[in-house]
């Protein structure tokens, strides 16, 4: 291995941007990657054999073996304890790494070359830009160059429009709202999500060719297993759905300088004292996840990208100086899912088909934004996703709701055998909250019970009053336009506090790291994911807001260090 | 290899809990669908209950039998409320109660747990005063009873007691029927045009 001049912990929606940026500076680069490589001819059976011990040759791609593995089957891709996208080693007979809880909920995170993006649904919104000029130490101004960039590299389109985004329009605009044409919301409005999935090529309604053939082309065949993984595309990065291990991965490794060893966990960051730079990041220690070995590597610079709850978890774990903002702040959307089940007749009339087809086209390609508020998308999932998230989370058991005529919890039996024979015919619109920093929230670590990576991270997370009642807002502005929409039933799923999908701040920009995501107190050590976001972005999805400030800080990183 | 996580070594009781608490939730019933009468096989029929042992013994601390004392335990509440048994006169639960319950008191079983209306000190160990713990399981319970029922799980056949990597789609999963779900697709053709380019904003 040669030496590197910079070490970046982690492979998801912020490493593998930031490692590409820094790749294409001449910088030698080595990502330390916890979980999986799918797609990489150094690693055949990735979750069976340990396979090789790195890779960085874009000719190891391998897009037959990447389609072996994405299969499309919703419990072996995204079952979260024994699933291929999950958070635990790459071997799924050992469990998923350990979190505890102090409430009701669980984080939802993949390890493995692409993290989360894995399964993400690839949503690309930029922030609501009043988030940011009111409380980041830069201006929204300053940021979009960097989001043009990603833009284009990824790139972002806005989705195309099927069954289930024009049911949504016809609501939302029965509902009195406008189409919002613009990518910096300022006021409230739906639009089509902008979304990294390429989009369906120009011979996608040509009877010549048999779906499986334009499986193998380039371009969305709106084959609608997003959340599952999508294995669409003729090679690795060419795949419909733009996850970086499929997008800035292979970016990453054409430009000859990246090498990432995945099945490596990172431990421990190692510091030392410099008499004129003071503390700062020299190497990190890892653990081999198959045979268990320790090594220590060491780097000029030091990036942390491993997620919103490791970054702060490896933080404490290394012992760094004492910042009360560590691991707090967690922000995540305050979530929850209001679903309409339509009448086959009412349908004919607006989408000239009786069914809505939730598994057809992009997991989610419609929203309505409302700055203040939060926005709300639609999502259409595989029926095991379907029932667990719409009909198993609910708070309490199911009640009517006085208020709004809407139906509210959990339902199980023959109500739920009823409302899943409705499949075909429901809409699902997730609810995403702007919800409040509140330092209260957050990671710290569990010294007393560790695994075999130190102690794990203990979650904590209460939604302040006024995130509630900006999420009661919200379900009532999904429920308007479910029954604008002519829905014969609308049920508010209810989820508990704690359900962890855009997890978000827990290592905020301005409080642990400066606006270059240095920080404060270490030098040489930056942060490149969820976690240097200064709040929830007024509720716009994280990762292209991360992946946009990634490409500054390698840029900062360039210009102070090399 | 394949005989690595052998997940037939759960006590006979363990699995007649899972299976009572899978049939509350996904029973087997008779309804009517447009054509006619139909029968639907619910969440033991498709051995449900054998997922779920088998994911809560795949946790970093495994739960499965631990889980069925935690129901044995609510039962025996139920039962000593019910039927006005002197709270002083306590004998321990014995293994299996939960699935003699009939399939209403099994739902309150489930609820006074999710209410924490049972003394936390006496519940087995993780569970014992850790009342996020108990909620977090029982919502486990809805959650995977539902992912495993309406997923590709029981479509693999005999192989679904294999390792995760070593499952293969062995038939067509009987609940895809019931959601009219087609399976896996390499594309459809709903292809409705755009509202919006990114073309279009260029001039922003
Ligand atoms: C179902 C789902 C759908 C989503 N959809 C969207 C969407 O449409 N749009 C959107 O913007 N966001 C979406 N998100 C959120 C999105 O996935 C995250 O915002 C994004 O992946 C976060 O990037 P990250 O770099 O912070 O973390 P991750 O992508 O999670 O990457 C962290 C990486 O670090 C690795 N790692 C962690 N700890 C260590 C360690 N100690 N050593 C080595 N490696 C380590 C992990 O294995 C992982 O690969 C979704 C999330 C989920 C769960
Ligand atoms: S709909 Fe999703 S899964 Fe299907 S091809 Fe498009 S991006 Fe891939």
């Amino acid at each position: 291995m040669q030496k590197q001049d910079v070490i970046v912990i982690g492979a998801g929606g912020g490493g593998a941007v930031i490692a590409k940026e820094l790749g294409e500076q001449g910088l030698h680069v080595l990502i330390l990657e916890a979980g999986p490589w799918y797609g990489n001819k150094m690693w055949p059976h990735p979750n069976t054999e340990a396979g090789g011990v790195s890779s960085r040759c874009p000719n190891d791609l391998d897009v037959g073996l990447f389609k072996e593995n994405y299969n499309r089957l919703e419990n072996n891709m995204n079952n979260q304890i024994t699933g291929k996208l999950r958070w635990g080693p790459a071997n799924r007979e050992h469990p998923p790494w350990n979190r505890s809880y102090q409430q009701r909920g669980f984080v939802w995170q993949n390890s493995g070359v692409g993290g989360t993006t894995q399964h993400y649904l690839a949503n690309s919104p930029r922030a609501f830009p009043a988030s940011i000029d009111s409380e980041w130490p830069l201006t929204y101004h300053e940021l979009v160059p960097y989001y043009e960039k990603v833009e284009a590299e990824l790139p972002v389109e806005f989705a195309p429009t099927t069954s289930k985004e024009e049911l949504f329009y016809f609501g939302a605009r029965k509902a009195g709202w406008d189409l919002l044409a613009t990518l910096n919301v300022e006021a409230p409005g739906f639009r089509p999500q902008p979304n990294a999935i390429l989009p369906p090529n120009a011979n996608f309604l040509n009877p010549a060719y048999s779906e499986e053939q334009l499986s193998w082309m380039e371009g969305c065949t709106l084959a609608g297993h997003c959340i599952n993984g999508c294995p669409i595309g003729p090679s690795v990065d060419k795949i419909a759905k733009r996850s970086t291990n499929v997008s800035y991965v292979p970016l990453a490794l054409k430009t000859g300088n990246v090498e990432i060893l995945p099945n490596t966990f990172s431990y421990n960051i190692i510091t030392e004292y410099h008499p004129e730079e003071g503390l700062k990041a020299i190497g990190v220690k890892v653990r081999n996840t198959w045979t268990g070995v320790r090594d220590e590597l060491f780097a000029d610079c030091i990036i942390v990208a491993a997620g919103a709850i490791e970054t702060p978890r490896l933080w404490l774990n290394s012992s760094l100086p004492v910042n009360q903002w560590v691991g707090r702040g967690l922000v995540n959307h305050q979530m929850d899912m209001v679903t309409g089940i339509f009448n086959e007749k009412d349908l004919l009339p607006i989408l000239g088909c009786s069914e809505v087809n939730p598994f057809v086209g992009h997991t989610s390609g419609a929203r309505l934004d409302h700055p203040g508020l939060g926005s709300i998308q639609t999502i259409g999932t595989s029926p095991g996703l379907m029932a667990s998230f719409t009909y198993a989370l609910g708070k309490s058991g199911a009640t009517q709701s006085e208020q709004y005529g809407i139906q509210k919890g959990r339902v199980m039996g023959k109500e739920l055998i009823e409302l899943m024979g409705d499949y075909k015919s429901s809409l699902n619109i997730l609810i995403c909250t702007d919800d409040e920093v509140d330092i209260r929230n957050g990671v710290s670590v569990l010294t007393e019970t560790p695994d075999e990576n130190g102690p794990i991270p203990s979650i904590r997370y209460t939604p302040t009053t006024n995130t509630l009642r900006k999420k009661r807002k919200l379900v009532k502005i999904a429920a308007d336009i479910l029954l604008q929409a002519r829905a014969r039933k609308v049920i508010h799923s209810d989820w508990p506090d704690g359900m962890m999908i855009h997890i978000m701040s827990t290592m905020r920009m301005g409080y642990v790291v400066d606006q270059n995501c240095e920080s404060f107190q270490v030098n040489r050590l930056f942060i490149a994911d969820n976690s240097v976001l200064n709040n929830g972005l007024g509720s716009a999805n994280p990762t292209l807001t991360t992946q946009a400030i990634a490409v500054r800080t390698a840029e900062q990183i360039y210009k102070k260090y090399f | 290899m394949l005989s690595s996580t052998n997940p037939r070594n759960w006590a006979y009781t363990t699995r007649l809990n899972f299976m009572a608490i899978v049939d509350v939730l996904i029973p087997s019933i008779v309804r009517t669908s447009p054509s006619g009468w139909t029968f639907q096989y619910g969440g033991v029929d498709l051995y449900v209950w054998e997922y779920l042992l088998m994911l809560f013994d795949n946790l970093p601390t495994p739960l499965a039998s631990e889980t069925s004392q935690l129901l044995d335990l609510s039962a025996f509440y139920e039962y000593q409320e019910r039927y006005n048994l002197l709270s002083a006169y306590s004998f321990p639960p014995c293994n299996g109660l939960f699935s003699t319950l009939p399939r209403k008191d099994r739902l309150m079983a489930i609820d006074r747990l999710h209410n924490l209306q049972v003394p936390l000190d006496t519940l087995p160990v993780p569970y014992q005063n850790n009342p996020v713990l108990i909620r977090i399981m029982i919502d486990s319970i809805y959650q995977l009873t539902y992912f495993g029922y309406y997923s590709e799980w029981f479509g693999y056949g005999d192989t679904r007691c294999n390792p995760p990597s070593f499952r293969q789609l062995r038939t067509y999963p009987i609940s895809w029927t019931y959601t009219g779900y087609p399976g896996p697709s390499f594309g459809y053709r709903d292809f409705r045009g755009f509202l919006l380019k990114m073309q279009n904003l260029k001039s922003e």
